[in-house]
């Protein structure tokens, strides 16, 4: 007998232990309900239940908060970099001065498909295999200054929860993927695959005096290098954790 | 137990349905119940809530036999729907128990390895009550979308494209739900995992 049908006896055996199939009979009560014009279903028993998300959208500015402070970790706020962490950067403390002029990269066009954007760049771009549901591909972008190129998972194009960055590793100085997280942050090591990551959960939060970092477990932030790639992924949300995360960058192909 | 070919007397039931006769939804009854109980219970795991659930859905699909294509299967319409709405019941009876109540066996790792790789191998299990208790209790600590897959793909015999195309899920999804499933059970067994696990991918 081969595995698959001694699993399938296995569950059939198991459905008859509770019922067996000589006591199934629905008919007379569906019957029933037809004449009465009435069944479960309509009384709603089984309503769906809606997800509330009501943190989300006051999250989506985060992220381009994060995007600036990438940008600008640059060769001054890497001045205060401690070389304790392999993937993020640990600033001195807390806060960052503030600056008058923060940089982004330019970022290119979202592209509709991966095929587009692997076009423009000389590497490589690892897809998923596997996403929780509700998570679907809804765009990508190259950012050329940076060679950088960001996929953007969600529900819709208004709902982007997952953003992985991947970008070729040269060194630490010119790795966009690499930039500070506050003194305080607690980074996990992690194991993605045979290689090592690290996982933080927080933000930059721009103030009147500048960043300032702040723990928050709804912004998860997990980094890793293979195979000469810098690889960053972003999640925004409560539903995932740490261990989800490690899934879908091990699945990544 | 499976049955997947639509014989003469199905169509003919689908299209008397069509037309208003309720006899022909008799006919789909008799032909899809066990099986579609049998689905329903493997994933929400009470019988009478099984029953409800298929009792709903041949509701539904009578209501809505005028939107089904006659060139597609009606078992995987139906158990589609048996499927979808046995996940979103178990859901909202919020069945799972925090991990740390969970039964811990230490034989059920080897088992439920076993079980969630997805690669055809011989045989290493013979069915015996013990085997059966132990998979039932692993597969009561994951969640509904994680055991559906198991039924889906073990007792409906389907595959990864198929569950994808039927739950209108997409692959990446199902893949998820499969992997997942398998990474919960480690969680859950931690303490009793002390073999060597050498090939864990699972393609």
């Amino acid at each position: 007998m081969k595995k698959n049908d001694t699993i399938q006896s296995m569950l059939i055996h198991l459905a008859q232990d509770a019922v067996l199939p000589s006591e199934i009979d629905l008919w007379p009560t569906l019957r029933a309900q037809l004449v009465a014009g009435t069944n479960v279903h309509e009384r709603g028993k089984w309503r769906s239940i809606q997800s509330q998300r009501v943190q989300h959208i006051a999250y989506i500015s985060l992220i381009s908060v994060v995007l600036l402070i990438f940008a600008f970790a640059t060769p001054q706020g890497r001045a205060f970099a401690q070389n304790l962490l392999k993937f993020f950067t640990r600033a001195e403390n807390n806060t960052l001065p503030a600056q008058e002029d923060y940089k982004v990269p330019a970022e290119g066009p979202r592209i509709l498909n991966v095929t587009e954007v692997q076009s423009l760049v000389g590497f490589d771009v690892l897809e998923p295999a596997v996403l929780p549901e509700g998570l679907t591909f809804q765009g990508a972008s190259h950012t050329a200054e940076t060679n950088t190129v960001t996929q953007q998972f969600g529900s819709s194009p208004e709902d982007i929860r997952l953003s992985i960055q991947q970008q070729p590793f040269t060194t630490i100085a010119a790795c966009d993927l690499c930039g500070l997280v506050g003194a305080s942050a607690s980074v996990q090591i992690v194991q993605i695959g045979q290689g090592e990551a690290e996982y933080v959960e927080g933000v930059w939060e721009l103030t009147a005096n500048g960043p300032a970092w702040r723990d928050d477990p709804y912004l998860k932030t997990l980094r890793w290098q293979k195979d000469g790639m810098a690889f960053e992924l972003i999640y925004m949300g409560s539903e995932l954790k740490v261990d989800d995360l490690i899934v879908i960058a091990e699945s990544l192909e | 137990m499976t049955i997947k070919t639509p014989s003469w007397e199905e169509r003919q039931a689908i299209s008397r349905l069509k037309q208003g006769d309720l006899g022909g939804l008799e006919t789909l009854v008799s032909r899809y119940q066990v099986q579609a109980v049998y689905t329903a219970y493997l994933i929400v795991q009470d019988v009478k809530l099984a029953e409800d659930i298929v009792q709903s859905a041949f509701l539904r699909a009578a209501q809505k036999i005028y939107q089904f294509d006659e060139r597609r299967s009606f078992r995987a319409w139906f158990l589609r729907s048996v499927v979808n709405a046995a996940i979103k019941a178990d859901k909202k009876q919020k069945r799972l128990v925090p991990l740390e109540h969970h039964n811990k066996d230490e034989n059920i790792d080897p088992v439920m390895e076993w079980l969630l790789d997805p690669n055809p191998s011989p045989d290493q299990y013979i069915e015996t009550e013990e085997t059966r208790q132990m998979v039932w209790k692993a597969m009561e600590n994951l969640s509904a979308d994680q055991r559906a897959a198991i039924i889906m793909r073990h007792f409906l015999e389907m595959k990864e494209t198929e569950m994808s195309q039927e739950l209108d899920r997409p692959l990446t999804t199902v893949r998820w739900w499969l992997r997942t499933a398998r990474n919960r059970l480690r969680e859950i067994l931690q303490p009793f995992w002390q073999m060597d696990h050498p090939n864990e991918d699972e393609r």
